[in-house]
Protein backbone atom coordinates (compact mmCIF):
# COMPACT_ATOMS: atom_id res chain seq x y z
CA UNK A 1 0.00 0.00 0.00
CA UNK A 2 2.83 2.36 0.99
CA UNK A 3 4.65 1.48 -2.22
CA UNK A 4 1.57 2.33 -4.29
CA UNK A 5 1.18 5.64 -2.44
CA UNK A 6 4.85 6.46 -3.09
CA UNK A 7 4.41 5.76 -6.80
CA UNK A 8 1.39 8.04 -7.00
CA UNK A 9 3.36 10.72 -5.17
CA UNK A 10 6.27 10.38 -7.60
CA UNK A 11 3.85 10.48 -10.53
CA UNK A 12 2.19 13.66 -9.26
CA UNK A 13 5.62 15.25 -8.71
CA UNK A 14 6.54 14.43 -12.31
CA UNK A 15 3.20 15.75 -13.57
CA UNK A 16 3.38 19.10 -11.79
CA UNK A 17 7.16 19.30 -12.05
CA UNK A 18 6.81 19.08 -15.84
CA UNK A 19 4.67 22.21 -16.04
CA UNK A 20 6.99 24.14 -13.77
CA UNK A 21 10.13 22.96 -15.58
CA UNK A 22 8.64 23.84 -18.95
CA UNK A 23 8.09 27.40 -17.74
CA UNK A 24 11.53 27.55 -16.14
CA UNK A 25 13.43 26.09 -19.10
CA UNK A 26 11.64 28.40 -21.51
CA UNK A 27 13.03 31.36 -19.56
CA UNK A 28 16.66 30.56 -20.49
CA UNK A 29 18.26 31.60 -23.75
CA UNK A 30 19.99 34.49 -25.45
CA UNK A 31 17.08 36.57 -24.23
CA UNK A 32 16.23 35.84 -20.56
CA UNK A 33 12.68 35.99 -19.25
CA UNK A 34 11.60 35.72 -15.67
CA UNK A 35 8.83 33.34 -14.67
CA UNK A 36 6.29 36.05 -13.81
CA UNK A 37 6.92 37.74 -17.14
CA UNK A 38 6.29 34.44 -18.92
CA UNK A 39 3.05 33.91 -17.00
CA UNK A 40 1.92 37.41 -17.98
CA UNK A 41 2.88 36.85 -21.64
CA UNK A 42 0.94 33.59 -21.74
CA UNK A 43 -2.07 35.28 -20.09
CA UNK A 44 -1.83 38.02 -22.75
CA UNK A 45 -1.22 40.79 -20.21
CA UNK A 46 2.10 41.76 -21.79
CA UNK A 47 2.61 42.61 -25.45
CA UNK A 48 5.52 43.99 -27.46
CA UNK A 49 8.76 42.66 -28.89
CA UNK A 50 9.63 40.44 -25.92
CA UNK A 51 6.17 38.91 -25.90
CA UNK A 52 6.36 38.24 -29.65
CA UNK A 53 9.83 36.77 -29.22
CA UNK A 54 8.56 34.44 -26.54
CA UNK A 55 5.32 33.49 -28.30
CA UNK A 56 6.73 33.00 -31.79
CA UNK A 57 10.20 31.64 -31.13
CA UNK A 58 10.83 30.46 -27.60
CA UNK A 59 7.50 28.84 -26.74
CA UNK A 60 7.08 26.77 -29.94
CA UNK A 61 10.70 25.65 -29.68
CA UNK A 62 10.32 24.49 -26.09
CA UNK A 63 7.02 22.76 -26.81
CA UNK A 64 8.27 21.05 -29.98
CA UNK A 65 11.35 19.81 -28.07
CA UNK A 66 8.97 18.48 -25.43
CA UNK A 67 6.77 16.70 -27.98
CA UNK A 68 9.73 15.19 -29.85
CA UNK A 69 11.29 13.98 -26.59
CA UNK A 70 7.98 12.44 -25.56
CA UNK A 71 7.43 10.80 -28.96
CA UNK A 72 10.95 9.33 -29.09
CA UNK A 73 10.70 8.01 -25.53
CA UNK A 74 7.43 6.18 -26.27
CA UNK A 75 8.90 4.86 -29.53
CA UNK A 76 11.90 3.49 -27.58
CA UNK A 77 9.66 1.82 -25.02
CA UNK A 78 7.53 0.21 -27.74
CA UNK A 79 10.61 -1.14 -29.53
CA UNK A 80 12.23 -2.44 -26.36
CA UNK A 81 9.13 -4.35 -25.30
CA UNK A 82 8.26 -5.70 -28.73
CA UNK A 83 11.78 -6.82 -29.58
CA UNK A 84 12.42 -8.04 -26.03
CA UNK A 85 15.55 -5.97 -26.14
CA UNK A 86 16.49 -3.38 -23.49
CA UNK A 87 18.84 -1.57 -25.87
CA UNK A 88 16.39 -0.96 -28.72
CA UNK A 89 15.69 2.65 -29.70
CA UNK A 90 14.85 4.30 -33.06
CA UNK A 91 18.35 5.79 -33.25
CA UNK A 92 20.30 2.65 -32.33
CA UNK A 93 18.22 0.38 -34.57
CA UNK A 94 18.92 2.71 -37.52
CA UNK A 95 15.34 3.90 -38.04
CA UNK A 96 16.26 7.55 -37.48
CA UNK A 97 19.16 7.34 -39.96
CA UNK A 98 16.78 5.92 -42.56
CA UNK A 99 14.31 8.74 -41.87
CA UNK A 100 17.11 11.27 -42.16
CA UNK A 101 18.08 9.89 -45.57
CA UNK A 102 14.45 10.04 -46.74
CA UNK A 103 14.14 13.66 -45.62
CA UNK A 104 17.35 14.73 -47.37
CA UNK A 105 16.39 12.77 -50.47
CA UNK A 106 13.11 14.68 -50.73
CA UNK A 107 15.10 17.96 -50.62
CA UNK A 108 17.49 16.74 -53.31
CA UNK A 109 14.69 15.54 -55.58
CA UNK A 110 13.04 18.93 -55.23
CA UNK A 111 16.27 20.81 -55.92
CA UNK A 112 17.41 18.71 -58.88
CA UNK A 113 14.28 17.39 -60.47
CA UNK A 114 11.74 19.96 -59.34
CA UNK A 115 9.58 17.15 -58.00
CA UNK A 116 7.89 17.84 -54.72
CA UNK A 117 7.59 14.72 -52.59
CA UNK A 118 6.44 15.31 -49.04
CA UNK A 119 9.49 15.21 -46.77
CA UNK A 120 7.67 13.53 -43.90
CA UNK A 121 6.35 10.85 -46.22
CA UNK A 122 9.73 9.99 -47.72
CA UNK A 123 11.33 10.03 -44.26
CA UNK A 124 8.61 7.60 -43.15
CA UNK A 125 9.21 5.26 -46.10
CA UNK A 126 12.95 5.04 -45.41
CA UNK A 127 12.40 4.75 -41.66
CA UNK A 128 10.23 1.70 -42.38
CA UNK A 129 12.80 0.25 -44.76
CA UNK A 130 15.55 0.57 -42.15
CA UNK A 131 13.32 -0.83 -39.37
CA UNK A 132 12.50 -4.00 -41.29
CA UNK A 133 16.05 -4.34 -42.62
CA UNK A 134 17.50 -4.17 -39.10
CA UNK A 135 14.90 -6.65 -37.95
CA UNK A 136 15.58 -9.22 -40.65
CA UNK A 137 19.36 -8.87 -40.47
CA UNK A 138 19.43 -9.38 -36.71
CA UNK A 139 16.83 -12.15 -36.48
CA UNK A 140 18.36 -15.59 -36.27
CA UNK A 141 16.51 -18.74 -35.30
CA UNK A 142 13.43 -16.82 -34.28
CA UNK A 143 15.15 -14.50 -31.85
CA UNK A 144 16.92 -11.19 -31.94
CA UNK A 145 19.97 -11.00 -29.75
CA UNK A 146 21.00 -7.71 -28.17
CA UNK A 147 24.31 -7.56 -29.98
CA UNK A 148 23.08 -8.51 -33.45
CA UNK A 149 20.37 -5.85 -33.29
CA UNK A 150 22.93 -3.21 -32.30
CA UNK A 151 25.35 -4.33 -34.99
CA UNK A 152 22.73 -4.28 -37.73
CA UNK A 153 21.57 -0.88 -36.46
CA UNK A 154 25.16 0.41 -36.62
CA UNK A 155 25.57 -0.86 -40.17
CA UNK A 156 22.27 0.60 -41.33
CA UNK A 157 23.08 3.92 -39.65
CA UNK A 158 26.52 3.96 -41.30
CA UNK A 159 24.97 3.26 -44.66
CA UNK A 160 22.25 5.91 -44.46
CA UNK A 161 24.51 8.50 -42.81
CA UNK A 162 27.06 8.00 -45.60
CA UNK A 163 24.26 8.38 -48.15
CA UNK A 164 23.10 11.59 -46.42
CA UNK A 165 26.65 12.97 -46.46
CA UNK A 166 26.94 12.11 -50.12
CA UNK A 167 23.65 13.80 -50.99
CA UNK A 168 24.32 16.93 -48.92
CA UNK A 169 27.84 17.48 -50.24
CA UNK A 170 26.84 16.58 -53.80
CA UNK A 171 23.86 18.92 -53.81
CA UNK A 172 24.85 21.92 -51.77
CA UNK A 173 28.64 21.54 -51.77
CA UNK A 174 28.81 22.39 -48.07
CA UNK A 175 28.80 20.36 -44.93
CA UNK A 176 27.23 22.87 -42.55
CA UNK A 177 23.74 21.56 -43.15
CA UNK A 178 25.05 18.08 -42.36
CA UNK A 179 25.07 19.12 -38.70
CA UNK A 180 21.31 19.40 -38.75
CA UNK A 181 20.80 15.93 -40.23
CA UNK A 182 23.44 14.15 -38.21
CA UNK A 183 23.17 15.82 -34.80
CA UNK A 184 19.80 17.53 -34.77
CA UNK A 185 18.67 21.03 -33.94
CA UNK A 186 15.55 22.71 -32.65
CA UNK A 187 16.32 26.08 -34.17
CA UNK A 188 13.79 27.26 -36.68
CA UNK A 189 10.86 25.18 -35.46
CA UNK A 190 7.48 26.85 -35.65
CA UNK A 191 3.92 26.47 -34.42
CA UNK A 192 3.10 24.35 -37.47
CA UNK A 193 5.76 21.87 -36.30
CA UNK A 194 4.08 21.93 -32.90
CA UNK A 195 0.69 20.96 -34.33
CA UNK A 196 2.25 18.30 -36.54
CA UNK A 197 4.10 16.74 -33.60
CA UNK A 198 1.07 17.04 -31.33
CA UNK A 199 -1.00 14.98 -33.79
CA UNK A 200 1.86 12.49 -34.24
CA UNK A 201 2.30 12.04 -30.48
CA UNK A 202 -1.45 11.59 -30.00
CA UNK A 203 -1.65 8.89 -32.68
CA UNK A 204 1.46 7.19 -31.30
CA UNK A 205 0.08 7.22 -27.74
CA UNK A 206 -3.29 5.77 -28.80
CA UNK A 207 -1.59 2.92 -30.69
CA UNK A 208 0.71 2.35 -27.70
CA UNK A 209 -2.27 2.12 -25.36
CA UNK A 210 -4.17 -0.23 -27.66
CA UNK A 211 -1.21 -2.56 -27.98
CA UNK A 212 0.34 -2.17 -24.52
CA UNK A 213 -0.85 -5.52 -23.22
CA UNK A 214 0.30 -7.33 -26.35
CA UNK A 215 3.70 -5.61 -26.22
CA UNK A 216 4.13 -6.74 -22.60
CA UNK A 217 3.19 -10.29 -23.63
CA UNK A 218 5.78 -10.15 -26.43
CA UNK A 219 8.40 -8.94 -23.94
CA UNK A 220 8.04 -12.38 -22.36
CA UNK A 221 8.91 -14.13 -25.64
CA UNK A 222 7.38 -14.78 -29.04
CA UNK A 223 6.51 -18.43 -28.43
CA UNK A 224 4.86 -17.45 -25.18
CA UNK A 225 2.86 -14.81 -27.06
CA UNK A 226 1.47 -17.44 -29.45
CA UNK A 227 0.36 -19.64 -26.56
CA UNK A 228 -1.75 -16.82 -25.12
CA UNK A 229 -3.30 -15.86 -28.43
CA UNK A 230 -1.06 -13.05 -29.72
CA UNK A 231 0.30 -12.98 -33.29
CA UNK A 232 3.89 -11.69 -32.80
CA UNK A 233 4.37 -10.63 -36.43
CA UNK A 234 1.20 -8.53 -36.47
CA UNK A 235 2.11 -6.67 -33.29
CA UNK A 236 5.67 -6.10 -34.50
CA UNK A 237 4.48 -4.76 -37.84
CA UNK A 238 2.13 -2.29 -36.18
CA UNK A 239 4.79 -1.20 -33.69
CA UNK A 240 7.36 -0.76 -36.49
CA UNK A 241 4.91 1.37 -38.48
CA UNK A 242 4.13 3.43 -35.41
CA UNK A 243 7.79 3.95 -34.49
CA UNK A 244 8.80 4.67 -38.10
CA UNK A 245 5.96 7.19 -38.39
CA UNK A 246 6.91 9.24 -35.32
CA UNK A 247 10.64 8.91 -35.90
CA UNK A 248 10.19 10.21 -39.45
CA UNK A 249 8.29 13.26 -38.23
CA UNK A 250 10.81 13.88 -35.43
CA UNK A 251 13.74 13.66 -37.85
CA UNK A 252 12.19 15.84 -40.54
CA UNK A 253 11.41 18.43 -37.85
CA UNK A 254 14.61 18.43 -35.82
CA UNK A 255 17.13 16.09 -37.46
CA UNK A 256 18.79 13.10 -35.83
CA UNK A 257 18.45 12.97 -32.06
CA UNK A 258 19.63 9.83 -30.39
CA UNK A 259 19.37 8.04 -27.04
CA UNK A 260 16.11 9.62 -25.78
CA UNK A 261 14.20 6.46 -26.66
CA UNK A 262 16.86 4.37 -24.96
CA UNK A 263 17.22 6.17 -21.63
CA UNK A 264 13.73 7.33 -20.72
CA UNK A 265 11.87 3.98 -20.74
CA UNK A 266 14.48 2.60 -18.32
CA UNK A 267 14.03 5.54 -15.98
CA UNK A 268 10.26 5.08 -16.04
CA UNK A 269 10.59 1.35 -15.37
CA UNK A 270 12.92 2.08 -12.49
CA UNK A 271 10.36 4.45 -10.97
CA UNK A 272 7.11 2.59 -11.63
CA UNK A 273 7.93 -0.93 -12.91
CA UNK A 274 7.52 -2.34 -16.42
CA UNK A 275 3.82 -3.10 -16.10
CA UNK A 276 2.55 0.06 -14.38
CA UNK A 277 -0.45 1.85 -15.84
CA UNK A 278 1.36 5.12 -15.12
CA UNK A 279 4.10 4.26 -17.64
CA UNK A 280 2.78 5.89 -20.79
CA UNK A 281 2.17 9.30 -19.21
CA UNK A 282 5.40 9.27 -17.22
CA UNK A 283 7.49 8.15 -20.21
CA UNK A 284 5.87 10.93 -22.20
CA UNK A 285 6.48 13.59 -19.52
CA UNK A 286 10.03 12.55 -18.59
CA UNK A 287 11.02 12.17 -22.26
CA UNK A 288 9.58 15.57 -23.03
CA UNK A 289 11.31 17.32 -20.16
CA UNK A 290 14.59 15.52 -20.85
CA UNK A 291 14.77 16.75 -24.43
CA UNK A 292 13.58 20.24 -23.45
CA UNK A 293 16.40 20.38 -20.89
CA UNK A 294 18.91 19.14 -23.50
CA UNK A 295 17.68 21.82 -25.92
CA UNK A 296 18.01 24.47 -23.22
CA UNK A 297 21.60 23.38 -22.65
CA UNK A 298 22.30 23.34 -26.38
CA UNK A 299 21.13 26.91 -26.85
CA UNK A 300 22.59 28.41 -23.67
CA UNK A 301 25.88 26.64 -23.05
CA UNK A 302 27.88 28.47 -25.73
CA UNK A 303 25.44 31.21 -26.60
CA UNK A 304 24.99 32.83 -29.01
CA UNK A 305 26.35 29.72 -30.80
CA UNK A 306 24.18 26.64 -30.54
CA UNK A 307 25.43 23.21 -29.67
CA UNK A 308 23.67 20.51 -31.76
CA UNK A 309 21.06 18.90 -29.50
CA UNK A 310 22.06 15.38 -30.57
CA UNK A 311 25.52 16.03 -29.09
CA UNK A 312 23.95 16.83 -25.72
CA UNK A 313 21.68 13.74 -25.71
CA UNK A 314 24.64 11.59 -26.80
CA UNK A 315 26.77 12.90 -23.93
CA UNK A 316 24.14 11.66 -21.49
CA UNK A 317 23.02 8.66 -23.52
CA UNK A 318 26.28 7.01 -24.49
CA UNK A 319 27.47 6.31 -20.92
CA UNK A 320 23.96 5.10 -20.09
CA UNK A 321 24.07 2.78 -23.11
CA UNK A 322 27.38 1.29 -21.94
CA UNK A 323 25.96 0.80 -18.45
CA UNK A 324 22.91 -1.04 -19.85
CA UNK A 325 25.03 -3.13 -22.18
CA UNK A 326 27.17 -4.30 -19.27
CA UNK A 327 24.21 -4.87 -16.97
CA UNK A 328 21.54 -6.30 -19.29
CA UNK A 329 23.38 -8.11 -22.05
CA UNK A 330 23.85 -11.18 -19.90
CA UNK A 331 20.15 -11.47 -19.24
CA UNK A 332 18.69 -10.92 -22.67
CA UNK A 333 21.40 -12.36 -24.80
CA UNK A 334 21.17 -15.73 -23.11
CA UNK B 1 -14.72 -41.36 -23.59
CA UNK B 2 -14.44 -38.15 -25.59
CA UNK B 3 -11.39 -37.98 -27.80
CA UNK B 4 -9.70 -34.63 -27.09
CA UNK B 5 -6.82 -35.00 -29.50
CA UNK B 6 -6.19 -37.32 -32.42
CA UNK B 7 -2.83 -37.24 -34.16
CA UNK B 8 -2.32 -39.24 -37.35
CA UNK B 9 0.93 -39.58 -39.24
CA UNK B 10 2.17 -36.21 -37.95
CA UNK B 11 5.39 -34.99 -39.53
CA UNK B 12 7.41 -31.86 -38.89
CA UNK B 13 10.85 -30.87 -40.06
CA UNK B 14 13.23 -28.00 -39.37
CA UNK B 15 14.65 -27.56 -42.84
CA UNK B 16 16.45 -30.80 -43.61
CA UNK B 17 16.09 -32.21 -40.12
CA UNK B 18 13.00 -34.32 -39.52
CA UNK B 19 11.83 -33.84 -35.94
CA UNK B 20 8.56 -35.78 -36.19
CA UNK B 21 8.40 -38.79 -38.51
CA UNK B 22 4.77 -39.87 -38.49
CA UNK B 23 3.46 -39.67 -34.93
CA UNK B 24 0.14 -41.38 -34.15
CA UNK B 25 -1.62 -40.95 -30.84
CA UNK B 26 -5.01 -40.33 -29.28
CA UNK B 27 -5.70 -38.48 -26.09
CA UNK B 28 -8.93 -38.83 -24.16
CA UNK B 29 -10.59 -36.10 -22.16
CA UNK B 30 -9.47 -35.95 -18.52
CA UNK B 31 -6.37 -38.15 -18.89
CA UNK B 32 -2.73 -37.30 -18.28
CA UNK B 33 -0.37 -38.64 -20.93
CA UNK B 34 3.35 -38.41 -20.26
CA UNK B 35 5.60 -38.35 -23.31
CA UNK B 36 9.10 -39.65 -22.65
CA UNK B 37 12.15 -39.99 -24.81
CA UNK B 38 15.79 -39.01 -25.15
CA UNK B 39 16.94 -35.49 -26.00
CA UNK B 40 16.13 -34.60 -29.60
CA UNK B 41 13.41 -37.24 -29.93
CA UNK B 42 10.78 -34.65 -30.94
CA UNK B 43 8.92 -34.23 -27.64
CA UNK B 44 9.00 -30.44 -27.53
CA UNK B 45 8.29 -30.22 -31.28
CA UNK B 46 5.13 -32.26 -30.69
CA UNK B 47 3.96 -29.83 -27.99
CA UNK B 48 4.81 -26.84 -30.17
CA UNK B 49 2.68 -28.20 -33.01
CA UNK B 50 -0.26 -28.82 -30.67
CA UNK B 51 0.04 -25.36 -29.11
CA UNK B 52 0.17 -23.61 -32.50
CA UNK B 53 3.75 -22.32 -32.11
CA UNK B 54 4.82 -24.45 -35.09
CA UNK B 55 2.51 -24.65 -38.06
CA UNK B 56 3.13 -26.06 -41.56
CA UNK B 57 3.08 -29.58 -40.20
CA UNK B 58 2.18 -32.56 -42.35
CA UNK B 59 -0.35 -35.21 -41.46
CA UNK B 60 -3.25 -34.58 -39.17
CA UNK B 61 -3.61 -33.20 -35.65
CA UNK B 62 -7.24 -32.77 -34.67
CA UNK B 63 -8.21 -31.07 -31.43
CA UNK B 64 -11.82 -31.71 -30.45
CA UNK B 65 -12.52 -32.86 -33.98
CA UNK B 66 -11.03 -29.85 -35.72
CA UNK B 67 -7.64 -29.61 -37.41
CA UNK B 68 -5.24 -27.51 -35.29
CA UNK B 69 -4.12 -25.47 -38.30
CA UNK B 70 -7.76 -24.47 -38.79
CA UNK B 71 -7.92 -22.70 -35.43
CA UNK B 72 -6.93 -19.06 -35.07
CA UNK B 73 -4.15 -18.49 -32.51
CA UNK B 74 -6.68 -16.97 -30.14
CA UNK B 75 -9.19 -19.82 -30.47
CA UNK B 76 -6.39 -22.31 -29.88
CA UNK B 77 -5.15 -20.40 -26.82
CA UNK B 78 -8.64 -20.67 -25.31
CA UNK B 79 -8.36 -24.45 -25.51
CA UNK B 80 -4.66 -25.11 -24.94
CA UNK B 81 -2.40 -23.76 -22.21
CA UNK B 82 1.34 -24.31 -22.31
CA UNK B 83 3.77 -24.50 -19.42
CA UNK B 84 7.30 -24.18 -20.79
CA UNK B 85 10.58 -25.38 -19.34
CA UNK B 86 11.67 -21.85 -18.79
CA UNK B 87 9.94 -18.50 -18.79
CA UNK B 88 12.21 -15.50 -18.96
CA UNK B 89 10.68 -12.10 -19.63
CA UNK B 90 13.20 -9.47 -20.76
CA UNK B 91 11.92 -6.96 -18.22
CA UNK B 92 10.87 -7.17 -14.60
CA UNK B 93 7.19 -8.03 -14.47
CA UNK B 94 4.97 -8.46 -11.45
CA UNK B 95 3.68 -11.99 -10.88
CA UNK B 96 0.08 -10.80 -11.13
CA UNK B 97 0.77 -9.29 -14.56
CA UNK B 98 2.06 -12.64 -15.79
CA UNK B 99 -1.01 -14.47 -14.49
CA UNK B 100 -3.19 -11.90 -16.27
CA UNK B 101 -1.48 -12.84 -19.57
CA UNK B 102 -3.45 -16.08 -19.29
CA UNK B 103 -6.68 -14.12 -19.71
CA UNK B 104 -5.57 -12.57 -23.00
CA UNK B 105 -7.28 -15.16 -25.26
CA UNK B 106 -10.59 -14.39 -23.59
CA UNK B 107 -10.40 -10.61 -24.04
CA UNK B 108 -11.75 -8.92 -27.16
CA UNK B 109 -9.20 -6.85 -29.09
CA UNK B 110 -8.51 -3.44 -27.55
CA UNK B 111 -10.64 -4.21 -24.48
CA UNK B 112 -9.45 -4.24 -20.89
CA UNK B 113 -9.89 -6.93 -18.25
CA UNK B 114 -13.33 -7.29 -16.69
CA UNK B 115 -14.47 -8.18 -13.17
CA UNK B 116 -14.68 -11.85 -14.16
CA UNK B 117 -11.04 -11.80 -15.30
CA UNK B 118 -9.95 -10.32 -11.97
CA UNK B 119 -11.92 -13.01 -10.13
CA UNK B 120 -10.41 -15.82 -12.23
CA UNK B 121 -6.87 -14.46 -11.81
CA UNK B 122 -7.28 -14.22 -8.05
CA UNK B 123 -8.75 -17.71 -7.87
CA UNK B 124 -5.90 -19.11 -10.02
CA UNK B 125 -3.25 -17.46 -7.86
CA UNK B 126 -4.97 -18.87 -4.79
CA UNK B 127 -4.97 -22.40 -6.25
CA UNK B 128 -1.27 -22.16 -7.15
CA UNK B 129 -0.60 -20.67 -3.72
CA UNK B 130 1.05 -17.50 -4.95
CA UNK B 131 -1.35 -14.88 -3.59
CA UNK B 132 1.25 -13.79 -1.05
CA UNK B 133 3.70 -12.68 -3.70
CA UNK B 134 1.38 -11.43 -6.43
CA UNK B 135 2.98 -7.97 -6.31
CA UNK B 136 6.56 -9.25 -6.25
CA UNK B 137 8.77 -9.12 -9.30
CA UNK B 138 9.07 -12.42 -11.16
CA UNK B 139 12.88 -12.41 -11.20
CA UNK B 140 13.03 -12.14 -7.40
CA UNK B 141 11.32 -15.53 -6.99
CA UNK B 142 12.92 -18.96 -6.61
CA UNK B 143 12.67 -21.54 -9.43
CA UNK B 144 9.76 -23.37 -7.78
CA UNK B 145 7.86 -20.14 -7.09
CA UNK B 146 8.35 -19.02 -10.69
CA UNK B 147 6.88 -22.25 -12.02
CA UNK B 148 3.90 -21.82 -9.68
CA UNK B 149 3.29 -18.40 -11.24
CA UNK B 150 3.33 -19.99 -14.70
CA UNK B 151 0.95 -22.70 -13.48
CA UNK B 152 -1.38 -19.98 -12.16
CA UNK B 153 -1.24 -18.34 -15.59
CA UNK B 154 -2.14 -21.63 -17.24
CA UNK B 155 -5.08 -22.13 -14.84
CA UNK B 156 -6.30 -18.59 -15.52
CA UNK B 157 -6.21 -19.40 -19.22
CA UNK B 158 -8.94 -22.01 -18.59
CA UNK B 159 -7.73 -24.27 -21.38
CA UNK B 160 -9.14 -27.78 -21.71
CA UNK B 161 -5.75 -29.19 -22.67
CA UNK B 162 -2.62 -28.41 -20.65
CA UNK B 163 0.82 -28.97 -22.14
CA UNK B 164 3.65 -29.36 -19.64
CA UNK B 165 7.14 -29.22 -21.13
CA UNK B 166 9.63 -30.63 -18.60
CA UNK B 167 8.46 -27.88 -16.32
CA UNK B 168 10.16 -29.26 -13.22
CA UNK B 169 13.49 -30.06 -14.85
CA UNK B 170 15.28 -27.12 -13.20
CA UNK B 171 14.06 -27.98 -9.73
CA UNK B 172 15.43 -30.15 -6.95
CA UNK B 173 13.53 -33.41 -6.22
CA UNK B 174 11.61 -31.89 -3.29
CA UNK B 175 10.28 -28.89 -5.20
CA UNK B 176 9.75 -31.00 -8.30
CA UNK B 177 7.60 -33.49 -6.38
CA UNK B 178 5.51 -30.80 -4.68
CA UNK B 179 4.89 -29.03 -7.97
CA UNK B 180 3.94 -32.26 -9.71
CA UNK B 181 1.45 -33.08 -6.96
CA UNK B 182 -0.01 -29.59 -7.18
CA UNK B 183 -0.44 -29.87 -10.95
CA UNK B 184 -1.87 -33.38 -10.79
CA UNK B 185 -4.46 -32.37 -8.19
CA UNK B 186 -5.42 -29.32 -10.22
CA UNK B 187 -5.69 -31.22 -13.47
CA UNK B 188 -7.96 -33.79 -11.88
CA UNK B 189 -10.05 -31.19 -10.02
CA UNK B 190 -10.61 -29.08 -13.11
CA UNK B 191 -11.15 -32.06 -15.39
CA UNK B 192 -8.28 -30.93 -17.64
CA UNK B 193 -6.57 -33.20 -20.17
CA UNK B 194 -2.77 -33.00 -20.09
CA UNK B 195 0.31 -33.95 -22.03
CA UNK B 196 3.37 -34.00 -19.81
CA UNK B 197 6.84 -34.10 -21.33
CA UNK B 198 9.11 -35.76 -18.82
CA UNK B 199 12.61 -37.06 -18.32
CA UNK B 200 11.99 -38.81 -15.03
CA UNK B 201 10.28 -42.11 -15.91
CA UNK B 202 9.26 -42.90 -12.34
CA UNK B 203 7.74 -39.49 -11.73
CA UNK B 204 5.84 -39.90 -15.02
CA UNK B 205 4.54 -43.30 -13.90
CA UNK B 206 3.25 -41.75 -10.67
CA UNK B 207 1.33 -38.87 -12.18
CA UNK B 208 0.15 -40.23 -15.55
CA UNK B 209 -2.71 -42.36 -16.78
CA UNK B 210 -0.69 -43.45 -19.82
CA UNK B 211 2.88 -43.18 -21.08
CA UNK B 212 4.15 -42.67 -24.62
CA UNK B 213 7.77 -43.29 -25.63
CA UNK B 214 9.11 -41.21 -28.48
CA UNK B 215 12.36 -41.73 -30.34
CA UNK B 216 13.60 -40.22 -33.61
CA UNK B 217 10.21 -38.57 -34.10
CA UNK B 218 8.20 -41.82 -33.79
CA UNK B 219 6.11 -43.30 -31.01
CA UNK B 220 7.71 -46.61 -29.96
CA UNK B 221 5.13 -47.57 -27.35
CA UNK B 222 2.01 -46.09 -25.80
CA UNK B 223 -0.22 -47.37 -23.02
CA UNK B 224 -0.42 -47.57 -19.23
CA UNK B 225 2.79 -48.14 -17.29
CA UNK B 226 2.09 -51.79 -16.48
CA UNK B 227 1.50 -52.58 -20.16
CA UNK B 228 4.35 -50.77 -21.83
CA UNK B 229 7.27 -50.61 -19.42
CA UNK B 230 9.93 -53.21 -20.05
CA UNK B 231 13.71 -53.37 -19.77
CA UNK B 232 14.00 -53.84 -23.52
CA UNK B 233 11.91 -50.72 -24.21
CA UNK B 234 14.06 -48.65 -21.84
CA UNK B 235 17.15 -50.03 -23.56
CA UNK B 236 15.72 -49.16 -26.99
CA UNK B 237 14.63 -45.65 -26.01
CA UNK B 238 17.47 -44.50 -23.76
CA UNK B 239 20.22 -46.99 -24.55
CA UNK B 240 20.49 -47.54 -20.80
CA UNK B 241 20.44 -50.68 -18.66
CA UNK B 242 17.58 -50.96 -16.21
CA UNK B 243 15.58 -53.31 -14.11
CA UNK B 244 11.85 -52.89 -13.53
CA UNK B 245 10.53 -53.77 -10.09
CA UNK B 246 7.32 -53.07 -8.23
CA UNK B 247 7.27 -49.84 -6.27
CA UNK B 248 6.62 -51.05 -2.70
CA UNK B 249 4.59 -47.93 -1.86
CA UNK B 250 2.48 -47.33 -4.97
CA UNK B 251 2.52 -50.89 -6.36
CA UNK B 252 3.28 -49.36 -9.76
CA UNK B 253 6.33 -50.27 -11.88
CA UNK B 254 9.59 -48.68 -10.76
CA UNK B 255 12.47 -48.36 -13.19
CA UNK B 256 15.89 -48.76 -11.59
CA UNK B 257 18.77 -47.70 -13.81
CA UNK B 258 22.10 -49.35 -13.16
Amino acid sequence: MAAKFNKILIFLSILFGTFYLLLLLSSYGTVRFDIMEIVNIIKGDVTGVRATLYNQLRLPRVLVAFLIGAALAIAGDSLQLTLKNPLADPYIVGISAGASFGAVLSLVIKEYFGLSINMDFLAFVFALISAFTAYFISRKGGRISVTSLILSGVIISFLFNAAVTFLVVFTWRNIISLHFWSLGSMSGVSWSDFYKMLIALSIESVIYLLFRRKMLILAAGEEHAVTVGVYPERVKTIVFFNVAFVSALCVSTAGLIGFVGLIIPHITRLLFGTDSKLNLISTLLIGGIFLTACDTLSRTLFQPTELPIGAVTALVGAPFFIYLLKRKAGISNG
Amino acid sequence: MVEALKIKDLKYSYGEINALNGVNLSLYEGEILSVLGPNGSGKTTLLKVISGILHNYKGSARLYGREISGYSIKELAKLVSYIPQEFSPAFDLKCETIVFFGRNPHIANFKGFGIEDYRIVRESMDKADILDFKDRLFRTLSGGERQRVIIAKAIAQKGKLMLLDEFTSHLDPGHSQKLMELVKTMIKEEGITAINIAHDVNQAVNISDRLAFLKDGRILAIGNAEEVLSESLIEEVYEARSSIIENPLTKKPLVVFY
